[in-house]
């Protein structure tokens, strides 16, 4: 291989291809965060236009009028709800799943695993009616109850793996000692998988921020997620393009930062342990 | 369990002996190595079962005639509802919308993934600045990257400006019968082409390199070695972007209900689509859930082919 850049064919082809898919995937980024800081009249502007005085109205609006910081903090609520009650019951259970054995375990690490590909609305047609029976519809507790099915199997699945790339001698050694099981669990597994677990954790809140079938059917004006705000700029006869790109920046720009911490699991995460680094 | 702790607690006697024992703050339950684990994993199993209850409860509303606004009870009627399905011209299309978007997905979304990941697998600092823009699309709701194209498919929007530029003419997209499908299988390509690029991206780097080198020291060509080296070994790979890709785009919902919620007429129809409106808009319950029912079972069957595909690639 030679160093440098030789603008040999494949070369030449090579960076064609590159910049095609990048200008693809970036395009529709970029043309709505510009978007977000236009006015309605040069949203509208034929031909479109790609230089423009900057506005902060679109902002403001969406921060002012509506409900918009509602379902944010809706949202923030749930998913914040979830997430930790899926770390409290889901960590010990990910920790017995990786180094204990016992009859069915592979059963019920694949039942957890099956509400990953089952489709939502198997649980949540019924959870409709039940719900308004619990007094759980429209509910921030319903929601999070619900949530386990998006958080609680991305936890356990991951998590498992975590603990089994743990060597097993120093919690041999720990029982050696006479560590009882809590003990090893809590003093020396659980301080060798924290970025796993902080990985795990931010995965499940991104999922369950993104989410939106659970708020649409289960939730309601107390309760929608952002997802459902942002729907709600598409009216009938015309859409507020301004502030729904606005609004969408304000969704989406915690979501990056937050990814970007996680970085190095993030492969690991989006196939629930199945293929690891990238 | 609470005898057990006082047990547990008559022990100081023997503590002052110069036995090295870790400092508890907390009681110390002993429970039998058997029964521990279920011990703790009972709250996740609650959760689980709280997830099943309502599955079973569906799955008894599919065999019913339940309808919410109905003020007769619901009856039980057997199978009709899948026999009524089964003959009817709008379960059928369907079941044509939806595998077709799914076909159209995979056999996409992963040559394109595995061009992207093949593009990628270079050490070069613009390309490792870019691995990190493909995970955009991927932590962004469906619904976001489905409102950001739905604003760039308007007629007078800038897709169209920009397919005039280069002489094309301008498309309804996802306002006509023929365009909306494949309109949403673009915005599909955009947010989750990255995903099994990245994952075929983290096979290909856990590739061994002995077996390329002495295919190169026997003279194979690029073509040949990645066709007899490369895809065969990043077949468990190919397998798990299938799963994830073929299961998600089997039940899609966000993606559509933000765009084209079914329409125009029902060319994007999908079974969960259809489900969801069954259910909320015209409150059938026991059509919804047979509709569900049979999605969920759709799901399952793919699910379960493809873990034993993966499976059997693993043990190659």
């Amino acid at each position: 291989m030679t160093r440098g850049r030789t603008w040999t064919l494949g070369n030449v082809a090579y960076w064609i291809c590159f910049v095609a898919f990048f200008t693809f995937t970036l395009f529709p980024l970029v043309w709505v965060g510009l978007m977000a800081f236009k006015t309605p009249v040069d949203v509208l502007a034929v031909p479109p236009k790609f230089f423009f005085t900057p506005t902060l109205d679109n902002f403001r609006q969406v921060l002012s009028q509506g409900n918009f910081l509602n379902y944010y903090r809706n949202t923030f609520i749930i998913a914040a709800g979830a997430v930790s009650l899926t770390l409290v019951v889901g960590t010990p259970a990910a920790y017995v799943l990786a180094r204990h054995d016992f009859r069915f375990k592979e059963d019920l690490a694949f039942t957890f695993l099956s509400f990953r590909f089952a489709p939502e609305l198997v649980v949540i047609i019924p959870l409709f009616v039940i719900f308004q029976r619990l007094n759980l519809y429209d509910n921030y507790l319903g929601l999070i109850l619900i949530y386990q099915a998006i958080t609680l199997p991305l936890l356990i699945w991951l998590m498992r793996g975590y603990f089994e790339d743990i060597p097993k001698d120093i919690e041999q050694a720990a029982k050696v000692d006479g560590a009882g099981w809590w003990e090893i669990f809590s003093r020396i597994a659980i301080p060798l998988v924290l970025p796993g677990i902080a990985a795990a954790a931010v995965l499940a809140f991104i999922f369950s921020w993104n989410a939106l079938v659970f708020g649409l059917v289960l939730g309601g004006r107390e309760t929608y997620p952002v997802t459902i705000a942002l729907l709600g700029y598409m009216g009938y006869q015309s859409v507020d393009w301004g502030p729904m790109a606005a609004a969408t920046l304000i969704t989406i720009v915690p979501e990056f930062i937050l990814a970007f911490f996680v970085l190095r699991s993030l492969v690991r995460g989006l196939t629930f342990g199945a293929v690891h680094g990238g | 369990m609470s005898s057990l702790s006082k047990l547990d607690g008559a022990a100081p006697a023997l503590e002052r002996t110069d036995m090295p024992r870790p400092p508890t703050d907390t009681p110390r339950w002993r429970v039998s190595e058997r029964a521990l684990p279920y011990l703790v994993l009972l709250p996740a199993i609650l959760v689980l079962i709280g997830l099943i209850i309502p599955f079973l409860i569906g799955l008894y509303w599919s065999l019913t005639d339940y309808k919410l606004t109905s003020s007769v009870d619901k009856q039980f009627i057997g199978l009709a509802n899948y026999q009524a399905l089964f003959t009817s011209a709008g379960f059928w299309n369907t079941v044509r919308v939806t595998v077709t978007y799914v076909l159209l997905v995979l056999a996409i979304e992963l040559p394109l993934g595995l061009g992207v990941a093949l593009m990628l697998n270079r050490q070069n600092r613009i390309v490792k600045l870019f691995r990190a823009v493909l995970i955009l699309p991927l932590m962004m709701p469906p619904v976001v990257g489905a409102l950001m194209w739905k604003s760039m498919m308007t007629p007078e929007g800038i897709l169209n400006y920009l397919l005039g530029q280069v002489g094309i003419a301008p498309s309804q997209w996802l306002g006509s019968l023929g365009g909306a499908l494949p309109s949403i299988l673009l915005i599909d390509i955009w947010l989750y082409t990255p995903f099994s690029a990245l994952v075929l991206l983290a096979g290909l780097q856990a590739l061994p390199k002995e077996p390329f080198e002495a295919a190169m020291v026997d003279g194979a060509s690029p073509w040949v070695s990645f066709r007899t080296l490369t895809l065969p070994m990043l077949l468990p790979f190919l397998i798990i972007v299938g799963t994830f890709r073929g299961i998600d785009s089997l039940k899609i919902f966000d993606l559509i209900y933000a765009t084209t919620q079914g329409g125009p007429v029902d060319a994007t129809n999908t079974l969960a689509i259809q489900a969801y409106f069954e259910a909320i808009r015209w409150t059938n319950f026991g059509t919804a859930m047979t509709y569900s029912i049979i999605l969920w079972a759709l799901c399952y069957a793919l699910a379960f082919y493809f873990i034993r595909r993966w499976r059997r690639a693993m043990n190659q």
